[in-house]
């Protein structure tokens, strides 16, 4: 699940992940209250599946993607799907909050179009080949 | 009193004593001849010395045997009886002189004594009214407290007034007034007494600070304290108004580095999506697209990639100043290194020679100095002639700085040119030719400023250049 507000952003993440595993898969929501929705299975996503992976940004309208991380990682049922910041912030305090909220990792968004690229297809490289997620419910 | 006069007054003396032994005559009659030599020859001790006095004595004796002793009006002392009378005389005038002479001394000493009390005393005064700063005395027996005039101007209570340590108590605003009294008690109890606090004079509040040495007499009994007080009231608004400033200078410098942050954030986001968009096309568009097309999403995208370097490098410049570290002691010759290893690849690329001789330690926010030779050695390196580029690093001891030499054999610049390039977004040579935006040099002039230095260049165009920069020396580094 892509959780990003910035249509540009996930249209290129959507392209560099169009040649693997993920793209018939993603699901994408614009802002924090949508995210929680979604995995809640409230409302009009009564019938979502639980996705295996979450790509956060942090900056998000309504609900911020650090209040998301908290939730998430607090809720027993869900802190067990591997969240990846993904955010234009550098700055220490974020890097530092989303390690201490259990954020399985931080990546900042490359200012570069082919490295980000690059990036979000090595993200899927890691988590869908490399890593054993756990088996869901 | 120079010599002739002592001695004139000696003999002038003579006659006085006949004519006032004369003006008794009448009073007692003939008898003691010699009344009038002693009081005479002690006025002229004390007025003139003891030698005077002497002289005085033997011919005021000789003078008064010749008016007042029988036979009168004959010169005859040359007996044995009128020589013994003369000694006599004269031995105990000299006595007299000499304790005359004694008082004479005394006097002027006790005069010079005066004096330099008194100048003394002024001196103090001046001394005091020069530094504002006044001293007291508190007498804690009695509780008797006395100021100095200047001590009196400063809390400006009158002088004259009988005071005790109430006194200068109620002189004190009381929101203070607690904690003077309890550190004066501290004081006495032998804790050091140095404090500041506000006093309120006319209805004006004054800063003044105080400091006292606690006297104790021989048993260790308290006798009471002696101390000054210094009206610090300018400094204390200067310091205000400095304080004031500086949150200003923070408050405005934290504003304008959260601007340049979120500005180059937010701007990254676009640009992003300006190039990605642009090649996703370039890539998924059907047929393979003509030159000039090509052409157009390269104009596109290399300016998109401009773009992200200009911002890079503004937030770099804004971060100079926001972000800027205290001078600390830096080895330079280690800032070049570090900026050199970040060189690597176009050094390697260039098969560029860095040369440096040996580098002073001096005050500099040490990460900037990275910066500045990282920026100046890249330049050099970038603007490079046909031959192998050679650098070569120094720096040499001035009067009141360092001043450090970037040379090198490249393409120089025009004269005309050489005050532009320090300049944000000056460049001299289109971007096909030598890429870059512009900024390197600003960064570095600014770095330079903010330590107090100056930075400037020589160069001949065709033979190279070399940029000078000056770091203050600050103690004795």
């Amino acid at each position: 699940m892509l959780v990003e507000d910035s249509p540009s952003d996930a249209a290129l993440t959507m392209e560099a992940l169009a040649a693997g595993k993920i793209a018939n898969n993603l699901n994408h929501v614009e802002n924090g209250v949508e995210a929680m929705d979604y995995l809640r299975r409230k409302g009009r996503y009564a019938k979502a599946t639980r996705p295996d992976l979450i790509m956060l940004d942090l900056n998000l309208p309504k609900k911020d993607g650090r209040e998301v991380l908290e939730e998430l990682k607090t809720d027993f049922d869900l802190k067990s799907i591997p969240v990846i910041v993904l955010t234009t912030s550098h700055a220490d305090q974020d890097i530092l909050r989303s390690y201490q909220l259990n954020a399985n990792c931080y990546i900042t968004k490359p200012v570069d179009f082919k490295h980000f690229i690059e990036v979000v297809r090595s993200i899927e490289q890691f988590w869908l080949t490399v890593v054993t997620l756990p088996k869901n419910i | 009193m120079k010599n002739y006069l002592r001695y004139l007054y000696a003999i002038l003396a003579v006659p006085v004593i006949v004519l006032l032994r004369y003006a008794l005559m009448p009073l007692i009659g003939p008898g003691v001849p010699y009344v009038t030599l002693f009081p005479v020859s002690v006025g002229v001790a004390m007025l003139a010395g003891l030698g005077p006095a002497i002289l005085t004595g033997i011919l005021g004796s000789i003078v008064v045997d010749f008016f007042f002793i029988p036979p009168l009006y004959e010169l005859d002392f040359a007996t044995v009886d009128g020589i013994s009378r003369i000694v006599i005389v004269t031995l105990t005038s000299a006595f007299v002189g000499y304790v005359g002479e004694v008082l004479r001394e005394a006097r002027t000493k006790a005069e010079k004594q005066a004096v330099t009390l008194r100048e003394s005393q002024q001196d103090l005064n001046r001394a005091q009214a020069v530094a504002n700063t006044g001293s007291w005395r508190l007498d804690v027996q009695r509780n008797e407290l006395t100021w100095s005039d200047e001590n009196h101007r400063i809390f400006g209570i009158p002088k004259g007034t009988p005071m005790t340590y109430e006194t200068f108590l109620s002189t004190i605003h009381p929101d203070d007034r607690e904690y003077v009294d309890t550190k004066w008690k501290a004081g006495l109890a032998g804790e050091p007494y140095e404090i500041e606090h506000r006093i309120i004079v006319d209805g004006q509040i004054k800063w003044v600070r105080e400091k006292a040495y606690i006297e104790f007499d021989k048993e260790g009994a308290l006798l009471g304290g002696f101390g000054t007080t210094q009206d610090i009231t300018e400094r204390k608004k200067a310091e205000d108004a400095l304080r004031q400033i500086r949150d200003d200078l923070a408050r405005s410098n934290n504003d304008l580095e959260q601007f340049a942050y979120v500005a180059s954030h937010d701007l990254q986001e676009p640009l992003r999506a300006v190039a990605g968009f642009v090649e996703l096309f370039r890539q998924q568009f059907p047929e393979p697209l003509d030159a000039k097309k090509q052409g157009y999403m390269n104009f596109i995208i290399e300016a998109v990639k401009r773009m992200q370097t200009l911002i890079n490098g503004l937030l770099e410049y804004s971060r100079i100043e926001s972000r800027g570290k205290e001078p600390e002691p830096t080895e330079a010759g280690r800032a070049l290194n570090i900026a050199v290893m970040a060189l690597q690849t176009s050094i390697k690329e260039s098969g560029a020679k860095i040369i440096a001789e040996t580098l002073p330690t001096v005050n500099v926010d040490s990460v900037q100095m990275v910066q500045l030779f990282q920026n100046l050695i890249g330049n050099a390196i970038k603007f490079r002639s046909e031959s192998l580029p050679e650098i070569r690093i120094s720096a040499s001891r001035q009067e009141n700085d360092w001043r450090f030499a970037v040379a090198d054999n490249g393409i120089g610049i025009e004269p005309e040119y050489v005050e532009r390039i320090f300049l944000l977004f000056q460049r001299l040579h289109t971007r096909n030719k030598y890429p870059g935006t512009g900024i390197g040099l600003a960064i570095c002039k600014k770095i330079v400023e903010r330590h107090g230095g100056k930075i400037w260049v020589e160069s001949k165009p065709g033979q190279g250049s070399t940029f000078y920069f000056t770091i203050p020396r600050t103690g004795d580094i």
